[in-house]
């Protein structure tokens, strides 16, 4: 099976929570968004509060697919590449 | 040349100068985020600067909110901060105004600025001053922050992405909300100087741009954002970036 490698950029509390702020994810060539997320879930507890069973982010995150928000692509649909760098920030409320 | 504005006159001469001191300006929400932005746009000369919260201040505000001392305990905030800026500079104009986003007064408010700063703290309200910045097509410039974190972006109706395109629906806030001082003193600083470049007619920085900072790692990050054409606030206005 061919493959890929997607790096994951973390921002925010996230990143202090899993303890860096990037982390290389190997996947099947043609994984989706969706498939990276559910991945993410099942690596760390972190992504629990992030991302649903279904691979969706719970509110109050914004994934961007290299400096694309991936809402303007294909959602969670959008077939990554090699090399495809994704950011996963959460929202800040204060003021 | 006044002497007060010496510094900046070398930059953008007396002619921003004039621009500035004819401007006007809406600082929504006079808390960590608004402290900062409200002292800069006073300091430099912005002629009128309306300040908008009907808080009153509370001594857990004063880790950031750096407007204010603890004397100003207990008082309304706008108040006290619009004491405090016109001693800062006796040339502006600075009103006080203690509404909320959802009242007919403040809608008047949006209609006669130039430019409006969303130093908020909850995102129901920041969805509220979305639509009305919108629907007037006054640019509106965003920041927020959490702990050591946070993003800013410009808005320019019809031009690039409103609030409405970026951040999905139905966010609700924690509260209270943890923060440390530098985080909003970093981005109103950043959201003071968007509002002076479009107050100038320049090009603000952050247009089309969402900033991410991130204090506890030294980064700043910035993404590209675009209008999305099913925006349900901003999608009327017509094809733009």
């Amino acid at each position: 099976m061919r493959t890929i490698k997607v790096k994951v950029k973390l921002l925010g509390h996230l990143a202090t929570e899993y303890g860096s702020s990037e982390l290389v994810l190997e996947l099947p060539e043609g994984s989706t968004l969706r498939q990276l997320l559910i991945r993410l879930r099942e690596l760390s507890q972190v992504f629990r509060d992030v991302v649903t069973e279904e691979g969706e982010t719970t509110v109050s995150y914004l994934v961007f697919i290299n400096g694309v928000d991936a809402e303007l692509l294909e959602g969670y649909d959008t077939v990554l590449n090699d090399g495809s760098e994704i950011l996963l920030l959460p929202v800040a409320h204060g003021g | 040349m006044n002497p007060r504005y010496e510094r900046q006159i070398l930059m953008i001469g007396e002619e921003g100068q004039g621009k500035l001191s004819n401007s006007s300006a809406l600082v929504v929400g006079v808390g960590g985020l608004g402290s900062p932005v409200a002292y800069y746009l006073v300091a430099a000369g912005v002629g009128r600067v309306h300040l908008v919260d009907p808080g009153y201040l509370e001594v857990s505000n004063l880790n950031r909110q750096i407007l204010y001392t603890t004397e100003d305990i207990g008082r309304p905030k706008v108040l006290a901060a619009a004491e405090r800026l016109s001693r800062l500079n006796p040339d502006v104009d600075v009103i006080p105004h203690t509404v909320s986003v959802d009242s007919p007064e403040f809608e008047e408010l949006v209609k006669e600025v130039d430019v409006i700063i969303d130093c908020l703290d909850n995102w129901p309200a920041r969805e509220a001053l979305n639509r009305l910045a919108v629907r007037y097509g006054k640019p509106l410039v965003h920041a927020g922050v959490a702990r050591w974190y946070g993003q800013a972006t410009t808005v320019i109706p019809g031009k690039t992405a409103c609030l409405a395109c970026i951040y999905p629906k139905g966010m609700r806030s924690e509260s209270p909300i943890p923060v440390i001082g530098p985080a909003p003193g970093v981005l109103g600083a950043i959201e003071a100087a968007e509002a002076l470049r479009i107050l100038l007619g320049l090009e603000p920085g952050l247009a089309g741009k969402l900033l991410i900072m991130d204090l506890s790692a030294g980064a700043f990050e910035v993404v590209k954002v675009r209008r999305r054409p099913d925006c349900p606030v901003c999608g009327g206005l017509g094809v733009g970036e």
